[in-house]
């Protein structure tokens, strides 16, 4: 059906960012804050006007489930959504479109690769932050349909190394549904990098003279990981993978990066870093790979 | 003023949902949370105190301030179960009484007053119960980076609010026993493994006996051994102690099952009643 990923986009995903954007559909706003994160979505976004496409695939590293990966299964969701951990920052109002057709090709895609996939129907679900903001932030009208993917705990129930390699699975397994599918897709692993977060936020959430890393091994390793996306060296990726997220707690522990490099057929193209920056000590970039076609 | 009821009920989202269908170790679990009820309706509890572990915060314990929370619950993992409506009324001036003791002690404090705010699956199963009884709560939520000492000085601001502000409060810690999953599809009456079963054994056996010197030293290695790292923390034990005195309070366990593969029980602790 020469469905195809036309970029694929690994995309930070606290709420901190729509509320600085001053999000028509956030009730509340800051006042600026973590513009290099902001501007990187920005170049993003404009490296995607010239692309056509129809879905926003997202891995979501907030949509948290315990032995299985879920997936959105109702054609419309509407609702407002509070962050737990900042509802001071993100409370969002959401109209979404689901591309459920999608979603039921790629269940079936992951079964063949035995992987069993959850379809989500309860009409009252809450979509989660994460997926609600870089959907938000990639496409600010929200005129594609989107999907979300959750992300399973299957590496602190067993190993990273077994998160990495069922998410090489699902990611195969995607790649192979958008082919079959006709649709032209944008996959998106909405996670953060490094993960120390600060234990106290500050009076002023965006205070500037905050926006720095909470640990410097963490930041070098992120460095490491972003030069060998830059390079296309995402096989050498692949392999450190476990020893980062193990070394600088790093959000690929959802496997949302994982998932991405496989549904992208693990490109030994090099990738565009948009940009850099910290949330609370933690380390955020916007990286696109464009697709292969 | 006084704690007239202290029980460790399990925060998932089967109890939260009342109408879904229930296996027979969920439905044991229900019946022990009739049993709570009758005996808080009996000892005229006029608060339900509620500290969850199951949704940590990484900014402080967090306390609910809004007068009334009100919304639908659907879990992220068991969303089969459908949505539960709730409507929740806090009890705002003991729940201030509580803000200030704990600023007075040092607890830093995660205040919340988000209408909207999603509530954990537990917190909604102890509001649930605090609507059947008709009477307010105060809700609590773990600090992801506070140990059990500080949910024992919790417990302890908890007493010098009750001085200021008397209440006859039935208190609800809620957390899981052992909480590695096996999955939608698994046997609903098996624990995950061997081990985590013999850490819920060894844990109920302390509890039932009051041998919270036991308990409370052990609860790291229990959250290390048998527990997924996801943030949670066992303090809820901790919290329970500080509330009703520690030692010599035996507990009753009304119920315990395997749901899924995760420990769930129901303790009661019976000698409380402290004034």
């Amino acid at each position: 059906m020469n469905g195809q990923i036309v970029a694929g986009v690994l995309a930070p995903c606290l709420p901190h960012l729509v509320y600085a954007q001053r999000s028509p559909r956030n009730e509340v706003h800051g006042e600026c804050g973590w513009e290099e994160l902001r501007w990187a979505f920005g170049r993003l976004r404009h490296s995607l006007d010239g692309l056509e496409f129809d879905t926003l695939l997202i891995h979501s590293s907030s949509w948290r489930t315990s032995t299985h990966t879920h997936y959105l299964d109702v054609p419309r969701l509407q609702g407002l959504s509070v962050d737990a951990r900042f509802p001071h920052l993100f409370r969002f109002n959401y109209d979404a479109r689901i591309d459920t057709t999608l979603g039921e090709q790629v269940r079936a895609a992951a079964t063949r690769e035995n992987l069993e996939l959850l379809p989500m129907r309860t009409p009252e679900f809450r979509i989660d932050t994460a997926t609600l903001v870089v959907a938000d932030l990639i496409r600010p009208e929200w005129d594609k349909t989107i999907l979300s993917l959750s992300s399973a705990s299957t590496a602190r129930l067993s190993s990273m190394e077994v998160q990495h390699a069922q998410m090489l699975q699902l990611g195969r397994a995607t790649r192979a549904a958008i082919a079959a599918s006709g649709r032209r897709v944008v996959c998106v692993a909405a996670s953060g990098l490094s993960q120390n977060m600060f234990a106290r936020e500050p009076e002023l959430v965006e205070d500037m003279s905050q926006e720095r890393i909470g640990d410097h091994n963490a930041y070098l390793w992120d460095m490491k990981v972003l030069e060998l996306m830059r390079q296309g060296h995402t096989r050498q990726l692949a392999e450190v993978l476990a020893d980062y997220t193990d070394q600088a707690l790093a959000e690929t522990e959802r496997g949302g990066l994982s998932w991405l490099l496989a549904a992208l057929n693990v490109p030994q193209r090099p990738a565009e870093v948009h940009g850099y920056g910290s949330i609370l000590g933690t380390g955020n970039a916007v990286v696109e790979w464009r697709g292969e076609g | 003023m006084a704690i007239v009821g202290a029980y460790l009920i399990p925060g998932l989202p089967q109890l939260a949902s009342p109408a879904a269908a229930a296996s027979e170790g969920v439905a044991r679990l229900r019946a022990a949370t009739d049993q709570i009820h009758a005996r808080a309706k009996a000892a005229r509890a006029d608060v339900v105190i509620v500290y969850s572990d199951l949704g940590p915060n990484p900014f402080g314990t967090a306390i609910q301030l809004a007068p009334r929370l009100s919304g639908t619950f659907v879990d992220a993992d068991t969303h089969a179960l459908g949505a539960v409506a709730y409507a929740i009324e806090n009890d705002l001036d003991f729940t201030y009484a509580v803000v200030t003791a704990a600023r007075t002690r040092g607890l830093v404090l995660r205040e919340l007053k988000s209408p909207g705010f999603p509530l954990d699956a537990g917190s909604v199963a102890a509001a649930n119960l605090a609507e059947r009884l008709s009477v307010p709560c105060v809700l609590l939520s773990s600090h992801a980076h506070a140990r059990g000492e500080d949910a024992h000085a919790l417990a302890t601001a908890i007493h010098d609010a009750l001085r200021v502000c008397p209440r006859r409060a039935l208190a609800l810690a809620v957390t899981s026993l052992s909480n590695r999953p096996l999955g939608p599809r698994s046997e609903p009456a098996r624990i995950h493994s061997a081990k985590d079963e013999q850490w819920n054994i060894k844990i109920l056996e302390f509890l039932r006996a009051g041998r919270w010197q036991d308990v409370l030293p052990l609860a790291r290695q229990f959250q290390s051994e048998a527990r997924v790292a996801d943030g949670t923390t066992f303090t809820s034990p901790a919290w329970l102690a500080g509330l009703i005195g520690g030692t010599g309070d035996v507990g009753e366990v009304l119920a315990y099952t395997a749901v899924h593969g995760i420990g769930a029980a129901v303790v009661e602790f019976v000698e409380v009643g402290h004034e």
